[in-house]
Protein backbone atom coordinates (compact mmCIF):
# COMPACT_ATOMS: atom_id res chain seq x y z
CA UNK A 1 0.00 0.00 0.00
CA UNK A 2 0.83 3.56 -0.77
CA UNK A 3 2.62 4.95 2.59
CA UNK A 4 0.92 8.36 2.37
CA UNK A 5 -2.28 7.00 1.71
CA UNK A 6 -1.89 4.60 4.68
CA UNK A 7 -1.35 7.66 6.85
CA UNK A 8 -3.85 9.59 5.55
CA UNK A 9 -6.51 6.15 6.13
CA UNK A 10 -4.72 6.23 9.73
CA UNK A 11 -5.01 10.12 10.49
CA UNK A 12 -8.72 10.42 8.95
CA UNK A 13 -10.89 7.00 9.30
CA UNK A 14 -14.09 8.21 9.97
CA UNK A 15 -14.04 10.64 6.92
CA UNK A 16 -13.72 6.92 5.05
CA UNK A 17 -16.72 5.88 3.18
CA UNK A 18 -18.18 2.34 3.80
CA UNK A 19 -16.17 1.23 0.61
CA UNK A 20 -13.06 2.62 1.08
CA UNK A 21 -13.01 1.19 4.83
CA UNK A 22 -14.16 -2.34 2.92
CA UNK A 23 -11.36 -2.04 0.39
CA UNK A 24 -8.91 -0.89 2.80
CA UNK A 25 -9.55 -4.08 5.28
CA UNK A 26 -8.97 -6.25 2.25
CA UNK A 27 -5.85 -5.07 1.43
CA UNK A 28 -4.64 -5.96 4.90
CA UNK A 29 -4.91 -10.01 3.78
CA UNK A 30 -2.19 -9.42 1.40
CA UNK A 31 0.01 -7.44 3.90
CA UNK A 32 0.58 -9.13 7.23
CA UNK A 33 2.94 -7.08 8.62
CA UNK A 34 0.45 -4.01 8.19
CA UNK A 35 -2.09 -5.70 9.79
CA UNK A 36 -0.59 -6.62 12.74
CA UNK A 37 0.51 -2.43 12.84
CA UNK A 38 -2.90 -1.34 12.90
CA UNK A 39 -3.95 -3.39 14.50
CA UNK A 40 -1.83 -2.63 17.51
CA UNK A 41 -2.35 0.69 16.83
CA UNK A 42 -6.25 0.04 17.81
CA UNK A 43 -5.52 -1.65 20.28
CA UNK A 44 -3.46 1.20 21.66
CA UNK A 45 -6.31 3.87 21.19
CA UNK A 46 -8.99 0.98 22.11
CA UNK A 47 -7.20 0.96 25.29
CA UNK A 48 -6.76 5.05 25.97
CA UNK A 49 -9.89 5.26 24.69
CA UNK A 50 -11.16 3.18 27.70
CA UNK A 51 -9.56 4.66 30.59
CA UNK A 52 -11.67 7.71 29.46
CA UNK A 53 -14.35 8.69 32.22
CA UNK A 54 -17.61 9.14 31.32
CA UNK A 55 -18.74 12.51 30.42
CA UNK A 56 -21.29 13.01 33.77
CA UNK A 57 -17.52 11.82 35.79
CA UNK A 58 -15.31 14.06 33.57
CA UNK A 59 -17.75 17.44 33.84
CA UNK A 60 -18.19 16.87 37.52
CA UNK A 61 -14.74 15.87 38.52
CA UNK A 62 -13.55 19.09 36.40
CA UNK A 63 -15.85 21.70 38.14
CA UNK A 64 -14.57 20.15 41.30
CA UNK A 65 -11.17 20.34 40.44
CA UNK A 66 -11.10 24.02 38.93
CA UNK A 67 -13.14 25.50 42.02
CA UNK A 68 -16.37 24.92 41.47
CA UNK A 69 -17.78 22.91 43.52
CA UNK A 70 -20.46 25.64 44.39
CA UNK A 71 -21.99 24.06 40.88
CA UNK A 72 -22.71 20.60 42.07
CA UNK A 73 -25.47 19.47 43.92
CA UNK A 74 -24.83 17.60 47.48
CA UNK A 75 -25.29 14.55 45.71
CA UNK A 76 -22.87 15.40 42.85
CA UNK A 77 -20.32 16.56 45.64
CA UNK A 78 -20.69 13.39 47.12
CA UNK A 79 -20.42 11.19 43.73
CA UNK A 80 -17.24 13.19 42.84
CA UNK A 81 -15.90 12.65 46.44
CA UNK A 82 -16.14 9.06 46.10
CA UNK A 83 -15.07 8.49 42.58
CA UNK A 84 -11.70 10.82 43.52
CA UNK A 85 -9.28 8.44 44.37
CA UNK A 86 -9.96 6.17 41.50
CA UNK A 87 -11.10 8.83 38.97
CA UNK A 88 -8.16 11.33 39.90
CA UNK A 89 -5.04 9.62 39.24
CA UNK A 90 -6.33 8.01 36.09
CA UNK A 91 -6.80 11.70 35.08
CA UNK A 92 -3.41 13.72 36.26
CA UNK A 93 -1.35 10.47 34.48
CA UNK A 94 -3.22 11.21 31.42
CA UNK A 95 -2.05 14.66 30.25
CA UNK A 96 -4.45 14.97 27.22
CA UNK A 97 -7.13 14.21 30.05
CA UNK A 98 -5.94 16.97 32.13
CA UNK A 99 -6.10 19.30 29.07
CA UNK A 100 -9.56 17.88 28.67
CA UNK A 101 -10.56 18.90 32.41
CA UNK A 102 -9.20 22.16 31.25
CA UNK A 103 -11.72 22.71 28.45
CA UNK A 104 -14.09 21.70 30.53
CA UNK A 105 -13.36 25.01 32.34
CA UNK A 106 -13.34 26.87 29.48
CA UNK A 107 -16.84 24.92 28.04
CA UNK A 108 -18.71 26.10 31.79
CA UNK A 109 -17.59 29.95 31.04
CA UNK A 110 -18.33 29.74 27.49
CA UNK A 111 -21.73 28.51 29.02
CA UNK A 112 -22.00 31.72 31.38
CA UNK A 113 -21.33 33.85 28.78
CA UNK A 114 -24.10 32.73 26.62
CA UNK A 115 -26.43 32.36 29.81
CA UNK A 116 -25.68 36.04 30.45
CA UNK A 117 -25.95 37.47 27.29
CA UNK A 118 -29.36 35.93 27.11
CA UNK A 119 -30.31 36.61 30.74
CA UNK A 120 -31.22 40.31 30.19
CA UNK A 121 -33.47 41.59 32.18
CA UNK A 122 -36.91 42.27 29.18
CA UNK A 123 -40.01 40.25 29.85
CA UNK A 124 -42.22 38.17 27.49
CA UNK A 125 -44.77 40.36 25.24
CA UNK A 126 -43.69 43.17 27.15
CA UNK A 127 -41.69 45.75 25.22
CA UNK A 128 -39.94 48.41 27.02
CA UNK A 129 -41.45 51.71 27.24
CA UNK A 130 -44.62 50.58 24.92
CA UNK A 131 -46.72 53.61 25.10
CA UNK A 132 -50.35 53.85 25.19
CA UNK A 133 -51.77 53.49 21.15
CA UNK A 134 -52.22 57.41 20.93
CA UNK A 135 -48.81 58.00 22.14
CA UNK A 136 -47.48 55.53 19.64
CA UNK A 137 -48.81 57.76 16.87
CA UNK A 138 -47.83 60.67 18.15
CA UNK A 139 -43.91 59.13 18.10
CA UNK A 140 -43.87 58.39 14.49
CA UNK A 141 -44.81 61.71 14.30
CA UNK A 142 -41.96 62.64 16.19
CA UNK A 143 -39.61 60.34 16.83
CA UNK A 144 -36.65 62.10 17.69
CA UNK A 145 -38.29 64.17 20.00
CA UNK A 146 -39.85 60.89 21.95
CA UNK A 147 -36.72 58.74 22.02
CA UNK A 148 -34.50 62.12 23.46
CA UNK A 149 -37.43 62.34 25.84
CA UNK A 150 -37.03 58.42 26.85
CA UNK A 151 -33.33 58.67 27.16
CA UNK A 152 -33.81 61.86 29.43
CA UNK A 153 -36.69 59.56 31.21
CA UNK A 154 -34.34 56.61 31.69
CA UNK A 155 -31.79 58.40 33.25
CA UNK A 156 -33.22 60.19 35.51
CA UNK A 157 -34.87 56.79 36.97
CA UNK A 158 -31.55 55.23 37.55
CA UNK A 159 -31.14 52.05 36.90
CA UNK A 160 -35.26 51.06 36.56
CA UNK A 161 -37.42 50.76 33.76
CA UNK A 162 -40.88 51.48 33.01
CA UNK A 163 -42.39 48.63 31.34
CA UNK A 164 -45.61 48.77 29.34
CA UNK A 165 -47.69 46.44 28.03
CA UNK A 166 -51.15 46.46 26.50
CA UNK A 167 -53.95 44.34 24.89
CA UNK A 168 -56.30 45.61 22.44
CA UNK A 169 -60.13 45.19 22.96
CA UNK A 170 -60.90 41.56 22.47
CA UNK A 171 -57.04 40.86 22.92
CA UNK A 172 -55.71 38.39 25.49
CA UNK A 173 -51.93 39.22 26.76
CA UNK A 174 -50.28 36.76 29.55
CA UNK A 175 -47.64 39.08 31.28
CA UNK A 176 -44.86 37.40 33.46
CA UNK A 177 -43.34 39.90 36.21
CA UNK A 178 -40.58 39.73 37.62
CA UNK A 179 -41.40 38.09 40.75
CA UNK A 180 -43.02 34.79 38.60
CA UNK A 181 -46.50 36.53 39.13
CA UNK A 182 -48.65 36.65 36.21
CA UNK A 183 -51.14 39.24 34.90
CA UNK A 184 -53.65 38.13 32.33
CA UNK A 185 -54.88 41.34 30.73
CA UNK A 186 -58.26 41.16 28.23
CA UNK A 187 -57.78 43.84 26.59
CA UNK A 188 -58.68 46.61 26.44
CA UNK A 189 -55.92 47.07 29.46
CA UNK A 190 -52.86 48.67 29.64
CA UNK A 191 -50.48 47.53 32.37
CA UNK A 192 -47.82 49.48 33.86
CA UNK A 193 -44.58 48.19 35.93
CA UNK A 194 -40.97 49.12 36.88
CA UNK A 195 -38.50 46.64 37.17
CA UNK A 196 -34.50 46.52 37.21
CA UNK A 197 -33.19 46.67 40.21
CA UNK A 198 -35.02 44.50 41.78
CA UNK A 199 -38.95 44.71 41.74
CA UNK A 200 -41.28 46.66 44.43
CA UNK A 201 -44.23 44.06 43.40
CA UNK A 202 -46.20 47.10 42.42
CA UNK A 203 -48.27 47.34 39.34
CA UNK A 204 -50.76 50.15 37.68
CA UNK A 205 -53.52 49.37 35.42
CA UNK A 206 -56.08 50.67 33.52
CA UNK A 207 -58.46 48.43 31.61
CA UNK A 208 -59.04 44.75 33.04
CA UNK A 209 -56.87 41.96 34.13
CA UNK A 210 -56.80 38.65 36.23
CA UNK A 211 -53.77 38.33 38.32
CA UNK A 212 -52.27 35.56 39.82
CA UNK A 213 -49.98 36.95 42.41
CA UNK A 214 -46.98 34.19 43.86
CA UNK A 215 -47.05 34.79 47.47
CA UNK A 216 -43.95 35.65 49.29
CA UNK A 217 -43.47 38.01 52.32
CA UNK A 218 -43.73 41.05 50.31
CA UNK A 219 -47.22 42.64 49.79
CA UNK A 220 -48.20 42.93 46.10
CA UNK A 221 -50.02 46.21 44.82
CA UNK A 222 -52.12 46.79 41.66
CA UNK A 223 -53.37 50.56 41.26
CA UNK A 224 -55.97 51.88 39.30
CA UNK A 225 -56.92 55.22 38.88
CA UNK A 226 -59.48 54.97 41.85
CA UNK A 227 -58.29 52.01 43.88
CA UNK A 228 -55.18 50.12 45.12
CA UNK A 229 -55.23 45.91 45.87
CA UNK A 230 -52.60 44.93 48.55
CA UNK A 231 -51.78 41.19 48.40
CA UNK A 232 -49.32 38.62 49.62
CA UNK A 233 -50.57 35.97 47.37
CA UNK A 234 -53.53 35.13 45.65
CA UNK A 235 -55.66 35.50 42.34
CA UNK A 236 -58.01 38.13 41.24
CA UNK A 237 -59.79 39.77 38.61
CA UNK A 238 -59.53 43.92 38.28
CA UNK A 239 -61.65 46.23 36.19
CA UNK A 240 -61.03 49.51 35.73
CA UNK A 241 -63.04 51.82 33.27
CA UNK A 242 -64.48 55.09 33.16
CA UNK A 243 -63.44 56.49 36.58
CA UNK A 244 -64.94 53.03 38.10
CA UNK A 245 -62.67 49.90 39.69
CA UNK A 246 -64.70 46.42 40.43
CA UNK A 247 -62.46 43.75 41.92
CA UNK A 248 -63.50 40.19 42.74
CA UNK A 249 -61.36 37.76 44.40
CA UNK A 250 -61.07 34.43 43.58
CA UNK A 251 -58.98 32.63 46.40
CA UNK A 252 -56.56 34.01 49.31
CA UNK A 253 -57.28 37.21 50.89
CA UNK A 254 -57.55 40.71 49.66
CA UNK A 255 -56.82 44.25 50.83
CA UNK A 256 -58.81 47.13 48.35
CA UNK A 257 -58.28 51.04 49.88
CA UNK A 258 -59.32 53.65 47.98
CA UNK A 259 -56.77 56.34 46.76
CA UNK A 260 -57.69 59.94 48.23
CA UNK A 261 -55.98 61.38 50.99
CA UNK A 262 -57.68 59.85 53.22
CA UNK A 263 -58.27 56.03 52.61
CA UNK A 264 -60.55 53.62 53.87
CA UNK A 265 -60.19 49.59 53.34
CA UNK A 266 -62.21 46.73 52.63
CA UNK A 267 -61.07 43.40 53.00
CA UNK A 268 -62.16 40.60 50.52
CA UNK A 269 -62.36 36.80 51.27
CA UNK A 270 -62.96 34.43 48.42
CA UNK A 271 -65.85 35.07 45.71
CA UNK A 272 -66.35 38.59 46.97
CA UNK A 273 -66.34 41.88 45.01
CA UNK A 274 -65.98 45.37 45.53
CA UNK A 275 -65.86 48.68 43.70
CA UNK A 276 -64.35 51.71 44.45
CA UNK A 277 -65.44 54.85 42.20
CA UNK A 278 -63.47 57.99 41.35
CA UNK A 279 -62.93 60.22 44.41
CA UNK A 280 -64.29 57.97 46.70
CA UNK A 281 -62.85 57.53 49.88
CA UNK A 282 -64.21 54.09 50.67
CA UNK A 283 -64.94 51.10 48.87
CA UNK A 284 -68.05 49.66 48.53
CA UNK A 285 -69.02 46.77 50.98
CA UNK A 286 -68.04 43.51 50.05
CA UNK A 287 -70.77 41.31 48.41
CA UNK A 288 -70.55 37.52 47.47
CA UNK A 289 -70.96 37.13 43.75
CA UNK A 290 -70.76 34.44 41.25
CA UNK A 291 -67.20 33.99 40.46
CA UNK A 292 -68.14 31.41 37.14
CA UNK A 293 -70.28 34.93 36.07
CA UNK A 294 -68.37 37.71 37.62
CA UNK A 295 -65.11 36.70 36.11
CA UNK A 296 -65.94 35.28 32.93
CA UNK A 297 -64.38 38.38 31.17
CA UNK A 298 -60.98 36.98 32.39
CA UNK A 299 -60.94 34.81 29.81
CA UNK A 300 -60.67 32.01 32.44
CA UNK A 301 -63.41 29.49 32.99
CA UNK A 302 -64.14 28.92 36.80
CA UNK A 303 -66.18 25.93 38.29
CA UNK A 304 -66.63 25.86 41.70
CA UNK A 305 -69.22 23.53 42.70
CA UNK A 306 -70.62 24.36 39.25
CA UNK A 307 -73.45 21.89 37.97
CA UNK A 308 -72.58 20.65 35.15
CA UNK A 309 -75.13 21.42 33.05
CA UNK A 310 -74.06 25.14 34.09
CA UNK A 311 -70.78 24.10 33.45
CA UNK A 312 -71.61 23.15 29.55
CA UNK A 313 -73.47 26.84 29.38
CA UNK A 314 -70.49 28.57 30.58
CA UNK A 315 -67.72 26.85 28.38
CA UNK A 316 -70.22 27.44 25.48
CA UNK A 317 -69.92 30.66 26.08
CA UNK A 318 -66.53 31.32 26.80
CA UNK A 319 -65.26 29.22 23.76
CA UNK A 320 -67.66 30.27 21.53
CA UNK A 321 -68.98 26.19 21.08
CA UNK A 322 -71.55 23.84 21.51
CA UNK A 323 -71.59 21.82 25.01
CA UNK A 324 -74.28 19.63 25.56
CA UNK A 325 -74.42 17.53 28.56
CA UNK A 326 -76.21 13.70 29.23
CA UNK A 327 -79.23 14.30 31.33
CA UNK A 328 -77.66 11.54 33.60
CA UNK A 329 -74.73 13.40 34.07
CA UNK A 330 -76.57 17.28 34.05
CA UNK A 331 -76.53 17.46 38.10
CA UNK A 332 -72.88 16.25 38.29
CA UNK A 333 -70.90 18.79 40.50
CA UNK A 334 -67.15 20.20 39.18
CA UNK A 335 -64.93 22.55 40.23
CA UNK A 336 -61.71 23.88 38.43
CA UNK A 337 -60.43 27.24 36.85
CA UNK A 338 -59.06 26.79 33.20
CA UNK A 339 -56.61 29.27 31.78
CA UNK A 340 -57.29 31.39 28.87
CA UNK A 341 -55.09 29.39 26.69
CA UNK A 342 -56.23 25.88 27.16
CA UNK A 343 -58.70 24.56 24.51
CA UNK A 344 -61.89 23.51 24.76
CA UNK A 345 -61.24 20.31 24.16
CA UNK A 346 -58.36 20.09 27.14
CA UNK A 347 -61.20 21.47 29.48
CA UNK A 348 -63.61 18.99 28.59
CA UNK A 349 -61.48 16.16 28.78
CA UNK A 350 -60.57 17.07 32.31
CA UNK A 351 -63.99 17.58 33.42
CA UNK A 352 -64.98 13.84 31.85
CA UNK A 353 -61.36 12.74 33.78
CA UNK A 354 -63.30 13.83 37.26
CA UNK A 355 -66.70 12.07 36.03
CA UNK A 356 -65.47 8.89 34.64
CA UNK A 357 -67.38 10.12 31.54
CA UNK A 358 -66.29 10.54 28.13
CA UNK A 359 -66.43 13.46 25.56
CA UNK A 360 -68.02 12.99 21.92
CA UNK A 361 -67.79 15.35 19.32
CA UNK A 362 -70.06 15.21 16.35
CA UNK A 363 -71.09 17.97 13.80
CA UNK A 364 -69.45 20.96 15.53
CA UNK A 365 -71.20 19.90 18.71
CA UNK A 366 -69.55 18.12 22.20
CA UNK A 367 -71.77 15.35 23.97
CA UNK A 368 -70.48 15.05 27.92
CA UNK A 369 -71.97 10.99 28.19
CA UNK A 370 -71.24 8.45 30.70
CA UNK B 1 -28.80 43.58 40.56
CA UNK B 2 -31.07 43.00 37.52
CA UNK B 3 -34.13 39.95 38.35
CA UNK B 4 -33.17 36.79 36.03
CA UNK B 5 -34.96 35.25 33.69
CA UNK B 6 -34.99 32.21 35.36
CA UNK B 7 -35.44 33.69 38.46
CA UNK B 8 -36.09 30.75 41.36
CA UNK B 9 -39.53 32.03 41.39
CA UNK B 10 -40.25 30.88 37.74
CA UNK B 11 -38.37 27.62 38.36
CA UNK B 12 -39.95 26.63 40.79
CA UNK B 13 -43.60 27.09 39.50
CA UNK B 14 -42.06 25.36 36.73
CA UNK B 15 -41.13 22.10 39.37
CA UNK B 16 -44.56 22.58 40.79
CA UNK B 17 -46.34 21.99 37.73
CA UNK B 18 -47.13 24.90 36.13
CA UNK B 19 -47.13 24.16 32.37
CA UNK B 20 -47.05 27.49 31.02
CA UNK B 21 -43.87 28.51 33.24
CA UNK B 22 -42.40 25.45 32.38
CA UNK B 23 -42.74 25.97 28.89
CA UNK B 24 -41.53 29.67 29.10
CA UNK B 25 -38.63 28.17 31.26
CA UNK B 26 -37.08 26.02 28.65
CA UNK B 27 -37.95 28.83 25.88
CA UNK B 28 -35.54 30.81 27.53
CA UNK B 29 -33.07 27.73 28.08
CA UNK B 30 -33.38 26.98 24.18
CA UNK B 31 -32.27 30.02 23.46
CA UNK B 32 -28.82 29.72 25.58
CA UNK B 33 -28.37 26.39 24.35
CA UNK B 34 -28.94 27.37 20.72
CA UNK B 35 -26.39 30.25 21.41
CA UNK B 36 -23.89 27.93 23.40
CA UNK B 37 -23.83 25.08 20.94
CA UNK B 38 -23.37 26.87 17.94
CA UNK B 39 -20.63 28.71 18.65
CA UNK B 40 -19.45 25.67 20.03
CA UNK B 41 -20.08 23.33 17.33
CA UNK B 42 -20.80 25.39 14.05
CA UNK B 43 -22.86 22.48 12.42
CA UNK B 44 -26.70 23.57 12.71
CA UNK B 45 -27.77 20.22 12.62
CA UNK B 46 -25.69 18.77 15.22
CA UNK B 47 -26.07 21.77 17.40
CA UNK B 48 -30.00 21.59 17.50
CA UNK B 49 -29.40 17.88 18.20
CA UNK B 50 -27.43 18.91 21.10
CA UNK B 51 -30.26 21.55 22.30
CA UNK B 52 -33.00 19.20 21.92
CA UNK B 53 -30.79 16.51 24.19
CA UNK B 54 -30.04 19.20 26.55
CA UNK B 55 -33.48 20.53 27.02
CA UNK B 56 -34.90 17.27 27.29
CA UNK B 57 -32.03 16.04 29.92
CA UNK B 58 -33.80 19.45 32.09
CA UNK B 59 -36.84 18.55 31.32
CA UNK B 60 -36.36 15.18 32.98
CA UNK B 61 -34.67 16.31 35.98
CA UNK B 62 -36.63 19.42 36.74
CA UNK B 63 -38.08 17.73 39.31
CA UNK B 64 -35.62 16.94 41.03
CA UNK B 65 -33.64 19.99 41.63
CA UNK B 66 -33.54 20.96 44.76
CA UNK B 67 -32.09 24.23 44.73
CA UNK B 68 -34.62 26.43 42.37
CA UNK B 69 -31.38 29.52 42.48
CA UNK B 70 -29.02 26.65 41.21
CA UNK B 71 -30.92 26.58 38.10
CA UNK B 72 -28.17 28.21 36.19
CA UNK B 73 -25.44 25.54 37.58
CA UNK B 74 -27.87 22.73 36.56
CA UNK B 75 -28.43 23.74 32.98
CA UNK B 76 -24.72 24.48 32.21
CA UNK B 77 -23.84 20.99 33.86
CA UNK B 78 -26.43 19.45 31.52
CA UNK B 79 -25.18 21.35 28.31
CA UNK B 80 -21.40 20.20 29.82
CA UNK B 81 -22.76 16.53 29.79
CA UNK B 82 -24.25 16.84 26.15
CA UNK B 83 -21.21 18.11 24.50
CA UNK B 84 -18.75 15.75 26.02
CA UNK B 85 -21.11 12.89 25.28
CA UNK B 86 -21.19 14.08 21.55
CA UNK B 87 -17.51 14.44 21.99
CA UNK B 88 -16.20 10.48 22.71
CA UNK B 89 -19.43 9.56 20.57
CA UNK B 90 -18.51 11.07 17.14
CA UNK B 91 -15.72 9.26 16.31
CA UNK B 92 -16.09 5.94 17.79
CA UNK B 93 -19.16 4.50 15.78
CA UNK B 94 -17.39 5.89 12.79
CA UNK B 95 -14.07 3.43 13.61
CA UNK B 96 -14.77 0.44 12.80
CA UNK B 97 -11.70 -0.31 10.16
CA UNK B 98 -9.23 -2.43 11.84
CA UNK B 99 -11.30 -4.13 14.64
CA UNK B 100 -9.35 -7.12 15.54
CA UNK B 101 -12.60 -9.38 14.72
CA UNK B 102 -12.71 -8.10 11.09
CA UNK B 103 -8.47 -9.17 10.35
CA UNK B 104 -8.02 -11.96 8.61
CA UNK B 105 -8.29 -15.10 11.09
CA UNK B 106 -4.84 -16.36 10.09
CA UNK B 107 -3.48 -13.67 11.61
CA UNK B 108 -5.70 -13.44 14.56
CA UNK B 109 -4.49 -17.25 15.46
CA UNK B 110 -0.97 -16.40 16.56
CA UNK B 111 -0.64 -12.56 16.60
CA UNK B 112 0.51 -11.86 20.59
CA UNK B 113 -1.41 -8.66 20.24
CA UNK B 114 -4.81 -10.81 20.14
CA UNK B 115 -3.43 -11.85 23.43
CA UNK B 116 -2.43 -10.61 26.78
CA UNK B 117 0.85 -10.00 25.56
CA UNK B 118 0.13 -6.31 24.03
CA UNK B 119 1.42 -3.91 26.50
CA UNK B 120 0.13 -0.91 26.32
CA UNK B 121 1.76 0.89 29.23
CA UNK B 122 5.52 0.25 27.25
CA UNK B 123 4.13 1.49 24.04
CA UNK B 124 2.60 4.94 25.44
CA UNK B 125 5.84 5.07 27.11
CA UNK B 126 7.90 5.27 23.86
CA UNK B 127 5.76 8.43 22.71
CA UNK B 128 6.65 11.89 23.49
CA UNK B 129 4.10 13.30 26.27
CA UNK B 130 3.26 16.22 23.39
CA UNK B 131 2.04 13.00 21.11
CA UNK B 132 0.50 11.43 24.07
CA UNK B 133 -1.54 14.59 24.90
CA UNK B 134 -3.04 14.49 20.80
CA UNK B 135 -4.23 10.97 21.10
CA UNK B 136 -5.54 11.31 24.41
CA UNK B 137 -7.43 14.29 23.12
CA UNK B 138 -8.48 12.63 20.22
CA UNK B 139 -9.44 9.67 21.54
CA UNK B 140 -12.22 11.65 23.74
CA UNK B 141 -13.54 12.95 20.57
CA UNK B 142 -12.00 16.55 19.53
CA UNK B 143 -11.26 16.72 16.32
CA UNK B 144 -7.48 17.62 14.55
CA UNK B 145 -8.52 21.25 14.18
CA UNK B 146 -10.11 21.75 17.56
CA UNK B 147 -6.86 20.04 19.29
CA UNK B 148 -5.03 22.46 17.90
CA UNK B 149 -6.86 25.08 18.75
CA UNK B 150 -6.53 23.78 22.30
CA UNK B 151 -2.93 23.48 22.43
CA UNK B 152 -2.19 26.23 20.19
CA UNK B 153 -0.77 25.46 17.19
CA UNK B 154 -1.59 23.96 13.72
CA UNK B 155 -3.79 21.26 12.44
CA UNK B 156 -0.65 20.15 10.21
CA UNK B 157 1.23 20.32 13.08
CA UNK B 158 -0.63 18.06 15.01
CA UNK B 159 -1.25 15.76 11.90
CA UNK B 160 2.21 15.73 11.83
CA UNK B 161 2.68 14.47 15.60
CA UNK B 162 0.12 11.55 15.01
CA UNK B 163 2.15 10.62 11.59
CA UNK B 164 5.33 10.06 13.62
CA UNK B 165 3.46 8.36 16.42
CA UNK B 166 1.81 5.85 14.30
CA UNK B 167 5.41 5.74 12.77
CA UNK B 168 7.11 4.94 16.18
CA UNK B 169 4.12 2.32 17.33
CA UNK B 170 4.37 0.52 13.74
CA UNK B 171 7.85 -0.18 14.20
CA UNK B 172 7.21 -1.69 17.28
CA UNK B 173 4.12 -3.38 16.54
CA UNK B 174 5.09 -5.66 12.85
CA UNK B 175 8.01 -7.18 14.96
Amino acid sequence: MDQSELIKKVLCEEALTAEERKAHTGNLEADPRLARSLMGWHRLRTSLRNRIPSARDFVLHALALGGHAEDLSDEEAQEVSEKWKNLDPVIQSHPGFSEVCTQIEQDREDFLECWEAEDQPSFSGVFPLRMPRMSRIAAAIAVLVVSAITVVFLLNRGDTTLQMVDADPGEYERVLLPDGSIAHLNGPATLQFEDGGSFARSVELTGNAFFDIMHTPDQFSVQTGEAVARVLGTRFGVRSMNGLTQIILESGRLEVASITKTPQSVVLVPGQMTSVAQGATTPSSPVKVSIEDQLGWTGFVFFRETPLRKAAVLLSSSRNVRVEVDPSLVNEMVTGTFAPDMTVEEILDALALTLNARVLSEAGTYHIVP
Amino acid sequence: MALSKFSPTLVKRAQDGDEAARNLLLERLGKVFKNYFQAKIGNQAVADDLVQCSLLRVHSGLAALKQPDKFKAFAMKAALFELHDYYRGRHSSKEKTYEPQMLPEKQNSSDEWSGSKFDVERALETLTPHARRILELREHGYKYREIAEILETTETAVKMQVKRAFEKMRSIFAD
